[in-house]
């Protein structure tokens, strides 16, 4: 009787052999290389349109590089528009409108998870609820109540009625519930109250889910358009995206393309900067709060 | 803050009414879009505001979309009005990338108080700000600052003449012009002319595919959002149709949908024309396309980025009309009126300089947009830019819009909708123009006949 023996096992080859090394490109590079053009190249192509002429970008045989790299552009879309005081502009609304948005997401995603008072769940259906009610739906009364409260050309008219948000509040009170009971009884028995707790034991914990809802906090207040454009007429006042406006016509449009792509690049830098400084908790925060222990 | 800006005083009442007020707004806006205004409304008469012994305002505030990149010439002209009127100050705002935005934002503003005093009004927007009562007759002001009518070029005055009052001066006017690529009438063998008719391009076409240009189609047709109210106005009256006819709405006449049906065949899959997705101006100075039909206010900048030679030329006729078959278009200057009156007085100052034969020539220059001046000289301009001459000479062969496309309220949507319907989905042409015909005649039985 012939007894046939398995056959052992082929020896792994190095970590760096050939087959190794495809496979792993196939697998994982290759997949984030196409990621990554498909993120950076519209980027790329706006950067380096900024430098074109009109002529250059309305064509049907457009060119990667442009014929010259002169800031002609840049130093145009200067002169029609005070891009360093749209800049400020657009800073101030940001850092202020973000950071107040953020600081009433925590507070009230913290009372709907740790304070007990009647109607609370009543209540985040309500948050809820505007979530699914078009920004749109709201300019006209904010707007008369802005107006009639003098807050046309202002920095807080343009603040003002965006700091509410349901997306954090919701977004947060979903994480505040991951976080394990027994952490935040264990400074309640040491005497710590909501206060404390709030900002020595929720907020730490919570670091990656709140940096999400800034950024996306940030990144909304930074883009804003519909809503500065309607309260705000002196053009001193104007946000970014606003004063960027006045780069681009009707009627004319090929004329803006490329003082827009020099604008743009103006308000993408700034935000993109911001994006991979946080990038580290954002990934982190959109993961966190997903498995329940 | 513009000292042009007026702020409401708010009491606690007030405040409680405002809330009110805010809320039963949110109620309105979740229903659907705004009225023209309440039906049944309407004043009869027209009544002209007394300007005598009113002082002019030293500040205005100018709501301007700077239509055809205007933004730096405008900008140009205010210095030299500040200039030449020391003390004088005209904010120029950007209200606005296109005239729906700087309407909607002339729109909200009324709601809340914080009108301009000059505000750029389109052709499709101007009558409903008549029949909302929210500008002033200018004809009082007119004569109070010395302006003089009559030497505006007269079809583009009486473009804002209604109920026995003028209710804008003209300003970044326009029609629409046939244009084309010099280099690819030459490859296909062609005159270098416009076509006379939409038929004889129909003959041209085929030349024009067959030559080797690298074009994707003979022709492009304009982007209907913004365009196919305006410019089919030019194929429907060739065919002896129309989008309406005073106030009775002709869409669905045999005229009319013949003039749809030849311009659906024409963009079906394997004709000679494609439909612009963004901007048919742009699409030409690319190469993509042998011709278009875009507004005057494009020409400078399709001068500036085509690298070929353009020519442009009369909008063709058609089969039963061959002239007049243009539209006039683009914008001209209102004066709001819940401002005061010597707010009002300023602006119709400042209306006066930047009117003017010598800076309507600059605005024509920079621009593309017509000449609004009679004794404007314009050799300079025609020497640097012979194609103008094409559209200074087309006024002479326009004719008023249809009322369906500039007194009704969203009429010129719904067009552009139907268009769409026809050219992008080849839908059938009668009974799309059918249903067109009830939406307007609705608009007009709701919104404009209450007001007129």
């Amino acid at each position: 009787m012939t007894v046939t023996l398995p056959k052992p096992a082929p020896p792994q080859g190095h970590p760096l052999s050939p087959r190794n090394l495809w496979s792993a490109a196939l697998s994982s590079y290759v997949a984030i290389v196409v990621v990554v053009l498909i993120v950076a190249l519209p980027l790329l192509w706006m950067v380096l349109s900024s430098f074109k002429s009109p002529a250059e970008l309305i064509t049907t045989t457009p060119t990667l590089f442009p014929e010259s790299f002169a800031p002609t552009n840049y130093v145009e879309a200067a002169k029609r528009i005070p891009l360093v005081r749209l800049f400020f502009n657009s800073v101030l609304v940001t850092v202020i409108g973000a950071g107040i948005k953020v600081l009433l997401a925590i507070m009230t995603a913290y009372a709907l998870v740790y304070v007990k008072f009647p109607f609370k769940n009543v209540i985040f259906a309500g948050i809820l609820v505007t979530l699914m009610v078009p920004p749109q739906v709201s300019m006209l009364p904010n707007f008369l109540l802005i107006s009639q409260l003098g807050g046309v050309n202002t920095y807080w008219g343009i603040i003002l009625p965006g700091l509410g948000t349901g997306f954090g509040t919701f977004l947060l009170r979903q994480q505040f519930l991951s976080i394990p009971k027994s952490l935040t009884e264990a400074a309640e028995i040491d005497g710590a109250g909501h206060w404390r707790r709030l900002w020595q034991i929720v907020v730490p914990v919570s670091a990656p889910t709140i940096a999400t809802v800034a950024l996306v906090s940030i990144v909304f207040e930074w883009n804003d358009y519909l809503w500065p454009l309607i309260i705000i007429t002196d053009p001193s006042m104007m946000t970014l995206p606003v004063g960027l406006n006045t780069l681009r016509n009707s009627e004319a449009s090929a004329l803006g393309y490329p003082l827009l792509m020099a604008g743009s690049v103006a308000i993408i830098v700034p935000v993109l900067i911001v994006f991979v400084a946080l990038q580290r908790y954002i990934i982190a925060g959109l993961t966190q709060g997903a498995v329940k222990d | 803050m513009t000292g042009s800006i007026r702020m409401p005083e708010l009491d606690r009442r007030g405040f409680l009414r405002l809330t009110g007020m805010a809320g039963a707004a949110a109620a309105v806006a979740a229903c659907g879009g705004p009225t023209v205004t309440a039906p049944g409304s309407g004043p009869a008469a027209v009544e002209q505001v007394d300007f005598t012994g009113v002082t002019p305002a030293k500040t205005i505030t100018f709501w301007s979309n700077n239509p055809g990149s205007s933004g730096p010439v405008t900008q140009q002209i205010i210095d030299a009005y500040e200039a030449a009127n020391p003390g004088m100050k005209v904010n120029l705002v950007n209200a606005g990338q296109n005239y729906e935005e700087i309407a909607q934002k002339f729109q909200t503003a009324q709601t809340g108080g914080q009108v301009p005093d000059l505000v750029v009004l389109s052709d499709v927007w101007w009558f409903r700000y008549y029949m909302q009562r929210s500008i002033i007759p200018l004809d009082s002001v007119i004569e109070a600052v010395g302006i003089d009518l009559s030497d505006y070029r007269e079809v583009l005055v009486k473009d804002y003449q209604y109920n026995g009052a003028q209710w804008a001066i003209p300003w970044a006017r326009s029609t629409p012009l046939f244009y084309y690529n010099k280099n690819h009438w030459q490859a296909a063998g062609l005159p270098d002319r416009a076509p006379t008719t939409w038929q004889e391009f129909a003959e041209w076409a085929p030349r024009l595919q067959a030559a080797d240009t690298g074009a994707q189609h003979a022709f492009q047709m304009p982007a209907l959002a913004d365009y196919a109210g305006w410019t089919f106005q030019n194929n429907l009256w060739g065919e002896g149709g129309g989008w309406s006819r005073d106030f009775e709405v002709i869409c669905d006449s045999p005229e009319s949908v013949s003039a749809l049906e030849f311009l659906k065949q024409a963009a079906a899959p394997g004709g000679w024309a494609g439909v612009s997705a963004k901007d048919q101006a742009n699409d030409l100075s690319a190469g993509a396309v042998s011709a278009t039909v875009s507004s005057t206010g494009s020409l400078a900048g399709v001068l500036r980025t085509a690298q070929f030679p353009v020519g442009v030329g009369f909008l063709p006729g058609g089969s039963k009309v061959d002239k007049p078959v243009c539209p006039t278009g683009g914008a001209g200057l209102g004066i709001p009126k819940n401002i005061p009156k010597e707010n009002q007085l300023a602006a119709a100052q400042f209306i006066k300089f930047l009117t003017s034969p010598e800076n309507c020539i600059l605005f024509s220059q920079e621009t593309g947009y017509l000449p609004i001046r009679n004794s404007a000289n314009i050799d300079e301009l025609v020497t640097k830019t012979p194609q103008a001459k094409v559209a200074i000479d087309q006024l002479a062969v326009t004719r008023p819009q249809d009322n369906a496309r500039v007194f009704f309220p969203g009429g010129d949507g719904e067009m552009a909708k139907a268009a769409a319907k026809i050219l992008n989905e080849q839908a059938d042409v009668t009974e799309t123009m059918q249903a067109l015909k009830a939406t307007l005649n609705n608009i007009y039985e709701t919104q404009v006949k209450p007001n007129l």
